[in-house]
């Protein structure tokens, strides 16, 4: 029993994690009807910015003589933390606003490929800076603060006049235009969203094990199942899809007697189970199509 | 290019790779250049299944590492001589790529990209799990050579670098003949209409899984090459950024010819190079991203692609 609860609460520890990328992909394929597979590598930026800014020995960043001349320093990481969200949200705004301007509109393939460029270019400048070496990232304490981050974004969506309108314009782009939404302000907003969130997610998932240039693309994995479980389109559908996920990844191998990384070949099989047999997920909307 | 010029250029690249470059270079520059060359089967790979299928395989490395662990197992654990294993390895990886391939023939093909990239992160985690096939993390050797058969009097190396030559040679001309065929037609009509074409009587299903498994079957004998080549080989060699490297290359190649694969495999190999000398270290990679970033700005088909253009460019200022 004790077993149980620990799994379940390992489990919850984990769904914090894919939920907050999960919701950064979902919001920003609302935006653009595409999924930004360099999401995660946006936020692992963000993860080494603020470890880069924790670590006292800041000596193996180009941009940390920069941080160490500021009063504080090492930072608190709670406080680097909230600082690695700014930055990748606005590494996602300016990515946003100079390379990915008509993710949205262009062909899929182009757009596949333009997400697939970026996130070979993000990687390859985090591996080029901070190298291969995995790193410790020290203790946050995540399910809580996730949790409110989560509802912080649920209320803006739901409550705020600019979360209303980036939802108006996702839903009718013209009609939203129409009665005088500016696509670009909230586009910006959007995005920079979920960069913030995908960085949640990268310091999240390092402070559980290690800041390692691959972490993201496992990641990626589990929050792309999440957000597929929970209909791509749909917030509550990707927190509750992170958590299903997160469960399923600390039971399955735990009770098959499976070594736990193979725990990325249960959440691929569900990405496959849930595309083929319900793409439209537990919380999209099914797609009516007329005839 | 006229089909004559090509041709001749053809031949002449033939000669040059068979009999003088095994005169010129030393057997491990051989060795090197002939792995190096094995990747374009790879890249073909992807060439094949997105350029004339329209299936987006972000996840060729799987059939890469796939290839290269059946040959070791039909080898050495079945006891089979390395030129029976090869053609062996790679109907296995067919088969695998029909079998991964089936989301494919369910899903959009937007979402299979995401299916795809899904195999290449699993991959090297799956790999190591399976530890009486592929030695765990730590890899596995291939104990049985290669030799060259008593009546050949040439070193072991430069046979193998003959052996994988031709390997690669009659890949590329089954798939440019693949292309060419009834079955590479109807694969270039459900890419461009599903819909039309299966009212004109083209099995869409049949003819995607055709296509991964042949695209997956390249792939298999790039890997299998390279292990005979290097009898050396690890789960964790296979990894996303494998995966990422082949699909960049086959996109900077150009995706409209088999030839793409050939230039694809040139940047794999140039753009390291051009990543040093600007000084950015290992950001090799970085050079990669770029490219495949300007070129989905603009509406040129990679290098195959340029070159037409400028082909075309060339005739029509000759003719006036």
């Amino acid at each position: 029993m004790t077993l149980l609860i620990q799994r379940v609460l390992d489990g919850l520890f984990n769904g914090s994690i894919y939920a907050a990328l999960a919701v950064a992909i979902a919001i920003s394929h609302r935006a653009t009807g595409r999924v930004n597979l360099a999401q995660g590598e946006i936020g692992l930026f963000g993860g080494y910015v603020a470890l880069a800014m924790a670590s006292p020995a800041a000596s193996f960043v180009a941009g940390a003589a920069l941080f160490s001349n500021l009063p504080g320093h090492p930072f608190n990481l709670w406080v680097s933390t909230f600082f690695a969200l700014v930055v990748a949200a606005a590494l996602a705004v300016a990515l946003q606003r100079v390379v990915m301007r008509d993710f949205g509109e262009s062909t899929p393939q182009r757009a596949l490929n333009r997400s697939i460029a970026l996130l070979i270019c993000v990687s390859a400048v985090i591996s080029s800076q901070w190298g291969g070496r995995a790193r410790i990232f020290g203790e946050l304490f995540p399910s809580d603060g996730d949790a409110y981050v989560d509802v912080l974004v649920h209320l803006f969506m739901t409550r705020t006049k600019a979360g209303l309108s980036f939802r108006a314009l996702t839903d009718n782009r013209g009609s939203s235009v129409l009665v005088g939404i500016h696509p670009k302000r909230l586009m910006a907003i959007g995005w920079g969203i979920s960069g913030a969130l995908a960085a949640l997610a990268a310091s999240l998932a390092a402070s559980m094990s290690l800041l390692d240039s691959s972490l993201m693309f496992r990641t990626l994995i589990y929050a792309l199942a999440a957000v597929t479980l929970g209909g791509f389109d749909s917030l509550r559908g990707a927190v509750v899809g992170g958590i299903i996920v997160a469960q399923a990844q600390t039971m399955i191998p735990g009770y098959f007697g499976l070594p736990s990384e193979m725990s990325i070949v249960a959440a691929l099989i569900v990405l496959i189970a849930v595309l083929v047999f319900r793409p439209w997920g537990l919380f999209g909307q099914r797609p009516v199509e007329r005839v | 290019m006229s089909k004559s010029v090509s041709r001749v250029l053809g031949a002449g690249l033939v000669v040059v790779a068979f009999v003088i470059l095994p005169l010129l270079l030393s057997q491990n520059d051989l060795r090197n250049f002939a792995r190096f060359l094995a990747l374009v089967l790879a890249v073909l790979g992807v060439n094949i299944a997105l350029g004339a299928g329209g299936i987006v395989s972000l996840g060729q490395s799987v059939f890469v590492g796939v290839g290269a662990f059946a040959l070791v197992v039909f080898s050495d654990d079945f006891g089979l001589p390395i030129l029976i294993a090869l053609p062996l390895a790679a109907l296995f990886t067919g088969l695998v790529g029909v079998v991964l391939g089936f989301p494919s023939l369910r899903v959009r093909d937007s979402q299979f990209a995401l299916v795809s990239f899904g195999y290449a992160i699993a991959f090297p985690p799956f790999a190591r799990w399976c530890r009486s096939i592929t030695g765990g993390p730590s890899g596995r050797s291939l104990e049985r050579e290669l030799l060259p058969p008593s009546w050949l009097p040439v070193e072991e190396l430069v046979y193998r670098y003959l052996i994988t030559m031709l390997v690669i040679l009659v890949c590329m001309l089954i798939a440019a003949n693949f292309l060419q065929s009834r079955w590479g037609r109807a694969t270039k009509a459900q890419r461009d209409n599903s819909l039309a074409a299966a009212t004109f009587g083209v099995p869409i299903a049949k003819t995607r899984s055709a296509v991964l498994g042949l695209s997956a079957a390249l792939s298999g004998v790039s890997g299998a090459l390279g292990v005979i080549l290097f009898p050396f080989v690890q789960a964790n060699d296979f990894n996303v950024f494998m995966a990422l490297r082949l699909y960049a290359a086959a996109v900077i190649g150009g995706l409209s010819s088999a030839l793409g694969a050939l230039w694809g495999v040139l940047s794999l190999w140039l753009f390291p190079l051009i990543g040093e000398t600007i000084g950015l270290g290992g950001g090799a990679d970085f050079v990669f991203g770029l490219t495949v970033l300007l070129l989905s700005y603009s509406q040129i088909d990679g290098v195959v692609g340029a070159i037409r253009a400028t082909s075309a460019a060339i005739s029509r200022r000759r003719s006036g």
